[in-house]
């Protein structure tokens, strides 16, 4: 062993030092990438990491209305919070809103990215102003629609009054309050992911486009056999997307309804901060905390996993 | 019975004027190439005829039938791209079969015909892959199974051969053809490849600047070449351009070669009216039809500079006082660098063009013949 070892072993000549390849640099290069990396890992494991630890473990305790913990709790707050009729509303207000928010949402951008794919549409006032709600703040973006929604004085109460609706506040009702947050999600993020299916349709060969339009009579069956499955990873992400936004919605609830009228608007992250922030309530708040934070990161997840399998490469 | 034909076609992007009154007749069953260099509109002209470009003026017909308000899909033309445009995520029968399934044609005609067609192209075995499993000839295959699918009127292939390495060029390019003649479906074939249009048109169409500078034979455009341009592009190496004057020497008129009369061609009194508006024209001579003289006499006289061995030829460039002259000879080098040499020329191969560029003549047909200076 020793002597095929010594073998390709380079004699050193006199005066030369035995190793003479400097390790310095390659010890520095290999440390730089993490000293890089410190100071951005350290705040995520303050900031993000230790306080999801933190609110895993404490949603098993008994917590005090500081957030002391006064003793171990089990599945208690689990429990509490299931029994809470508002909490069991708050989901179903969650899926009515994400679904419509959720389907409305994809499907009004896939139309205008295909608007705005095409020549005529990309027109560049029309552009700004389809996508100035998407770098509006969304709080911002809520009070705007509060003073359109006021009845009488708004723009939209007035538009009602117009066609002999007086008075109509569509704020006012559980069901069309619900149907307010979903126009506003709508709003203002269809353009943004707009903005990603046009990516995605521009990734498509300009000559793959050329091919369909001479061979396929009426677009249909080229759309749905060639356009549509070239673009579903792309809707597949956004879906996700799009589904993960609507889950997290809580500023537009804050700023328009505070959850009402009648719990009707009360959507479970808005639920989470009342638990908190208004009831005190910080064990059950801990225990909604991990299970949104272990049903979404395991959706999107799953998500991405798909996205991977689906992703075909081509050329 | 689909014959082609473009009168009148203009077309320009913003200022470019890509085709500026281009017509052109083509007869069905016909292989056309539009030849060119890039840039020349060739292949603006070929999407236009598919319909996926619209033009500013002027008329396409197809099989008679006025096209220019016609969508790209009912033209009944099919278009094999440069990229081959394969449906990355449909297997080779479903990229086939797209056209038939378009048009709903029964499943049992379908299958049928696909296979037909693959077997046409000789991809049968490939059906059930991907465009991304496949190499650049094998997607070629596909491509091109993919527009005889439906029986076309017009095929339409784009710069077909140029994403191919030499050797599968060579064999793609006479497997078109055979299958263009067997069968028998007018083709529009844009290249930019000389060697492409020699072999593989019925007819050439040469382009320069959105105008077409000559339609004809491949013989036509080699041995008549109507213009500088079409001199220079077909043909390789190209044709030697040297400029001359009209001048008179001890009284007799003719072309002083060069910018210092480095060489001399009589010509006789019949040349003279064609030539007696040309101030200056450029002389033309392919390095194939010039021969190196051994009694020293010839178009000019001069020394070898350089010998390139090609293996079945040689390719000499021989330096008269200003002039380079590109020869090239059958064979091994039969000549040294420095040494002195004499060219000739037969005359109905040496070219006149005038002022414009245009072809005068060749000398044979004015009635000339050539001398050295001496």
């Amino acid at each position: 062993m020793s002597r095929t070892a010594a073998a390709p072993e380079r004699k050193s000549l006199p005066g030369e030092p035995a190793v003479p390849a400097p390790r310095a640099p390659r010890r520095l290069a290999s440390v730089g990438p993490y000293a890089v990396m410190a100071l951005p890992a350290a705040l995520v494991i303050a900031f993000v990491a230790i306080p999801i630890v933190e609110t895993a473990v404490k949603s098993f305790d008994q917590l005090g209305p500081r957030g002391q913990v006064t003793g171990f709790a089990g599945l208690l707050n689990y429990r509490s919070l299931f029994a809470q009729p508002v909490f069991i509303i708050s989901l179903q207000n969650t899926l009515t809103y994400a679904v419509a928010a959720v389907v409305l949402c994809v499907a009004v951008a896939f139309v205008l990215a295909q608007l705005l794919s095409s020549r005529a549409g990309a027109s560049r006032p029309l552009l700004v102003s389809i996508f100035s709600p998407t770098v509006m703040p969304m709080i911002a973006a809520a009070n705007i629609w509060l003073y359109f929604l006021a009845p009488r004085i708004g723009l939209f109460g007035q538009l009602l009054s117009a066609l002999g609706l007086h008075g109509t506040n569509l704020l006012g009702e559980p069901g069309s309050a619900l149907g307010v947050l979903v126009a506003l999600f709508v709003w203002k993020f269809a353009p943004y992911f707009a903005l990603f299916i046009m990516a995605g349709l521009q990734a498509i060969p300009q000559s793959v486009r050329e091919a369909l339009r001479t061979e396929d009579p009426t677009g249909w069956y080229a759309f749905r056999r060639v356009v549509l499955p070239m673009l579903a990873p792309m809707m597949a992400f956004v879906t996700t997307m799009a589904l993960l936004y609507s889950v997290e919605t809580i500023d537009p609830v804050y700023v328009m309804t505070q959850g009402g009228p009648n719990n009707g608007t009360t959507l479970v992250m808005f639920y989470l901060y009342q638990l908190g922030f208004n009831y005190f309530s910080w064990g059950p708040a801990a225990a909604l905390s991990a299970l949104l934070m272990g049903s979404l990161s395991t959706l999107s997840g799953l998500s991405l996993i798909g996205l991977e399998r689906r992703a075909f490469h081509w050329q | 019975m689909a014959p082609v034909r473009l009168a009148g076609i203009f077309k320009a992007f913003g200022a470019v004027q890509a085709l500026h009154d281009v017509s052109l007749d083509i007869a069905d069953g016909q292989l056309m190439v539009l030849l060119g260099p890039s840039g020349c509109g060739k292949t603006t002209l070929l999407r236009a005829i598919a319909g996926l470009e619209t033009t500013d003026a002027g008329d396409i017909f197809i099989a008679g039938r006025r096209v220019n308000d016609v969508p790209a899909h009912r033209r009944n033309v099919a278009m094999v791209f440069q990229s081959y445009a394969l449906y990355p995520n449909l297997t080779v029968f479903e990229n086939i079969a797209f056209p038939l399934r378009a048009r709903r044609v029964p499943e049992s005609d379908l299958t049928e015909r696909v296979r037909a067609a693959a077997e046409r192209v000789g991809v049968r075995e490939l059906l059930e892959r991907r465009p991304g499993q496949l190499s650049g000839g094998q997607r070629q295959r596909v491509a091109i199974a993919r527009a005889i699918v439906r029986e076309p009127e017009v095929f339409l292939l784009d710069e077909p051969l140029s994403n191919l390495d030499a050797q599968l060029r060579a064999h793609m390019r006479a497997e078109i053809t055979r299958l263009q003649r067997r069968l028998g479906t007018t083709t529009v074939l844009v290249t930019h490849d000389q060697v492409e249009a020699m072999t593989m048109g019925d007819r050439i169409t040469v382009m320069h600047q959105g105008r077409i500078q000559q339609t004809g034979s491949p013989v036509d455009i080699y041995l008549h070449p109507a213009n500088t341009f079409v001199a220079g592009f077909v043909g390789s190496p190209p044709m030697n351009p040297v400029a001359a004057r009209v001048a008179a020497r001890a009284g007799q008129s003719g072309l002083s070669l060069g910018g210092q009369g480095e060489g001399w061609i009589d010509l006789p009194a019949a040349a003279r009216p064609a030539l007696a508006q040309a101030e200056a024209v450029t002389v033309g001579v392919r390095p194939e039809d010039l021969a190196l003289t051994a009694d020293g006499t010839g178009l000019v006289a001069g020394r070898v500079d350089l010998v390139e061995y090609l293996g079945s030829d040689t390719l000499v460039t021989v330096v008269g006082g200003g002039l380079e002259w590109l020869i090239k000879l059958g064979g091994g080098p039969r000549v040294a660098p420095q040494q002195q040499v004499a060219l000739t020329a037969p005359p109905d191969r040496v070219y006149l063009f005038g002022d414009g560029g245009d072809l005068i003549g060749t000398l044979g047909e004015l009635g000339s013949a050539a001398h050295a200076a001496g």
